[in-house]
């Protein structure tokens, strides 16, 4: 009976409280990529317009007699991702739908593909696979087109490692200073006891700042250092957003290498948080550009729309929910920076979002 | 034998030969078709299939598709190879497609814990994934099976938990008694390539014994060396053992209740009776068995093997083999683990043994 019991407790905590997932083992002192810097570095990776769009067919969804071009807008979560989302929809011809999330499908599909002794390891079954991948990206984004039939461009909006799942298609890519990202997420994970408060099993540290939270909205305008107080939440949560953009580093110089060096065959546009804060119009017309489009058509960015900077009232509970830039300073206190720094400020650094070590 | 040692070219030449005596496919049968995605009357075929979703019709021929599973190291290529006997079937293997379906269900959560904010968990767009996958799964079957020119059924073996990869269509399944499971797949994790194949907790011990197995297989033979003295990898192995046939055993029963056949084979039944149960099997597919060729030690369709290879794929293929290597302590880790399980699927009639 015991053993049984034994057995049940072990399956209801794996289907409660999964363990939380390893980080990538990723080598801390690599160079940096690209040496990028907001308003000095380049924006645009990749191929350029022409080329892209001889890869067109594998990036187009046929819905009756109209042709879409699919693109993908990713980023960190908390990035700015739907606030991007909102100033892209303002174009007549473009549609984001949301979230898609196809990282699940596309797993399955490096999975069966990925291993030698998978049966579609091999040619002619890889290309099938791969192809039918493509397809079924093409057809569901394509599905959305009824909403805005005017759309040329259909786009997945998933906050995500930028990877490219549609050869020669162009990706946005959303970068915003980490402390922000820190703070918007901590608000965002503890509103909801989200994903990693679950997973990485916070409750007893943080569960007392969670209710007073969903009892006060306020509280931590009220409490500014009690937001990032906990130190391995900190480390975590800084932790997993320097992985996340090693990844995109990398991956964004594999692009820029290009297929003909053993690359990968897309375009991206970085757009920076912050950038569109202090220039929205010009960086919403680099954006519409980049997919090949005429900003004069775009409808003006509004309030109601969402698509303007920064929000008209803070309401610390919702998805939107301050949308300033430099918000961290109040929330960082000297432990705060440190814990940081231990983690991520090579990154922070690479990004130009410090000089060195002394903030 | 003939296969690996032959080159292609030189099997192709002598496969007239062969196919007389009954060793091989005549060259007809043989023949490589398209890819799907070079014909584009394949490919409509295979994208919405105007028969169901598991049989197509190819100009003017039916070709259905079906899957073999079981757990792993029990039998399933063995299963497999003697389904290939017959010409009307060509199986291949492994397309482990179950990672495929997890990621659909995934996809297409309703679920908030999930993903139930995802697009995916719109009616329609549930549909258009769920298509797309099962046309994934067609088209990957069929470039990899449709060599066979002759055969009706179009199949994947993989080691895998059973589940419904394409709903209605007939899928075997391999049982085989779970302690002889543990030895085999101890045996032959001593072949792995690469350290990191297996779980951070096991690669200590892994590396040293893979180490060991290359300079001395036969020493193995000796019931206190190896993966079997180590407590974790016997429980774990039991456990995901146990896991596996608890979840193939209830899903068998809810792919049946949903319309989708399910033939279980049992591993020592087909040793014991291999003529009666590989006539099933056929029939399990409305083939008729005097069709298929004789089973041959040359394409490994026999019960067993003649010698034991300790560094083959293909080690020994016997039933029992466990009672050569457990003692007392694998005898207990496995009573706790999966004594249930044993005697549910009638290997043991209670847990003293």
């Amino acid at each position: 009976m015991s053993q049984q019991l034994k057995q049940l407790a072990r399956k209801v905590a794996r289907v409660v409280v999964p363990p939380p997932a390893p980080l990538p083992r990723l080598p801390r002192n690599e160079p940096p990529v690209l040496g990028h810097r907001p308003g000095i570095d380049r924006i645009d990776y990749g191929l350029n317009f022409e080329q892209s769009m001889e890869w067109s067919p594998r990036f187009t969804a046929t819905v009756g007699d109209r042709r879409h071009h699919i693109f993908f807008l990713c980023g960190h979560p908390r990035s700015g991702t739907h606030w991007m989302d909102n100033v892209l929809n303002r174009h007549p011809r473009v549609l984001i739908d949301g979230e898609y999330r196809f990282e699940s499908l596309r797993r399955a599909y490096d999975d069966i593909t990925g291993k030698f002794w998978h049966a579609a390891f091999k040619e002619p079954m890889r290309s099938e696979a791969e192809r039918c991948f493509e397809d079924a990206v093409c057809r569901i984004v394509g599905s959305s087109s009824q909403r805005k039939p005017g759309a040329t461009w259909l786009g997945d909006r998933t906050p995500r490692s930028l990877n490219v799942f549609l050869k020669g298609a162009p990706h946005f890519l959303i970068i915003r200073d980490p402390r922000d990202v820190l703070v918007s997420w901590t608000h965002q994970e503890l509103k909801n006891a989200g994903h990693h408060y679950t997973t990485g099993n916070f409750e007893p540290e943080l569960g007392k700042y969670r209710e007073e939270f969903l009892n006060d909205p306020t509280f931590f305008k009220k409490n500014p250092e009690a937001l990032l107080s906990n130190e391995r939440w900190v480390k975590t949560l800084a932790g997993r957003w320097r992985n996340h953009l090693r990844l995109d580093l990398a991956m964004l110089m594999k692009i820029d290498a290009g297929e003909l060096n053993n690359g990968v065959p897309a375009r991206v546009h970085v757009v920076r948080y912050e950038m569109i804060h202090s220039d929205p119009e010009g960086e919403r017309r680099r954006m519409y550009a980049f997919l090949g489009l005429n900003e004069s058509e775009a409808e003006p960015l509004t309030e109601e729309s969402r698509s303007k900077p920064g929000l008209k009232a803070e309401d610390p509970h919702h998805i939107y929910r301050k949308g300033q830039v430099g918000d961290w300073e109040k929330h960082f206190t000297p432990d705060v920076r440190l814990w940081f720094k231990e983690q991520a400020n090579d990154t922070l650094c690479e990004l130009g979002y410090a000089q060195d070590g002394n903030w | 034998m003939a296969k690996s040692v032959l080159p292609r070219p030189v099997r192709e030449a002598l496969r007239p030969f062969a196919a007389r005596v009954g060793l091989a496919l005549p060259l007809a049968d043989a023949e490589v078709e398209t890819a799907p995605q070079e014909d584009p009357e394949v490919l409509l075929e295979l994208s919405r299939p105007s028969v169901n979703p598991w049989t197509v019709n190819i100009r003017g021929r039916e070709r259905r598709f079906f899957f073999l599973s079981g757990c792993w190291r029990s039998g399933t290529h063995w299963v497999a190879r003697v389904l290939n006997l017959h010409p009307a079937m060509s199986i291949v293997g492994e397309f482990h497609f179950n990672h495929l379906l997890a990621a659909l269900a995934r996809f297409t959560a309703t679920d908030g814990a999930v993903g139930g904010w995802y697009q995916g968990h719109r009616p329609f767009l549930q549909d258009i994934a769920t298509e797309s996958i099962h046309t994934m799964i067609r088209r990957c079957v069929y470039a990899a099976t449709c060599k066979r020119r002759a055969a009706m059924w179009m199949g994947d073996h993989s080691p895998r938990y059973l589940e419904a990869a394409l709903p209605g269509a007939p899928n075997v399944l391999v049982v085989r008694d779970g302690r002889d499971v543990l030895v085999s797949q101890s045996f032959h994790s001593l072949r792995a390539r690469r350290i990191d194949w297996f779980r951070p907790s096991f690669r200590s011990f892994a590396g040293k014994y893979i180490a060991e197995f290359q300079a001395n297989p036969e020493a193995f033979k000796d019931t206190t060396r190896g993966f079997l003295t180590e407590e974790t990898w016997v429980r774990a192995q039991v456990r995901d053992w146990a896991a596996q046939i608890r979840h193939d055993l209830e899903a068998r029963k809810r792919m049946e209740s949903e319309g989708t056949p399910v033939h279980m084979v049992r591993y020592e039944a087909l040793h014991r009776d291999f003529d009666r149960q590989r006539a099933a099997l056929y029939r399990f597919f409305n083939l008729d068995p005097s069709l298929a060729l004789p089973p041959s030690e040359e394409t490994k369709t026999l019960p067993g093997f003649r010698t034991e290879a300790l560094t083959s794929d293909n080690r020994k293929g016997i039933v029992g083999d466990w009672m050569n290597y457990f003692d007392e302590r694998v005898r207990a880790i496995y009573l706790e683990e999966a004594g249930d399980v044993l005697i549910e699927l009638g290997y043991e009639k209670d847990l003293n043994w």
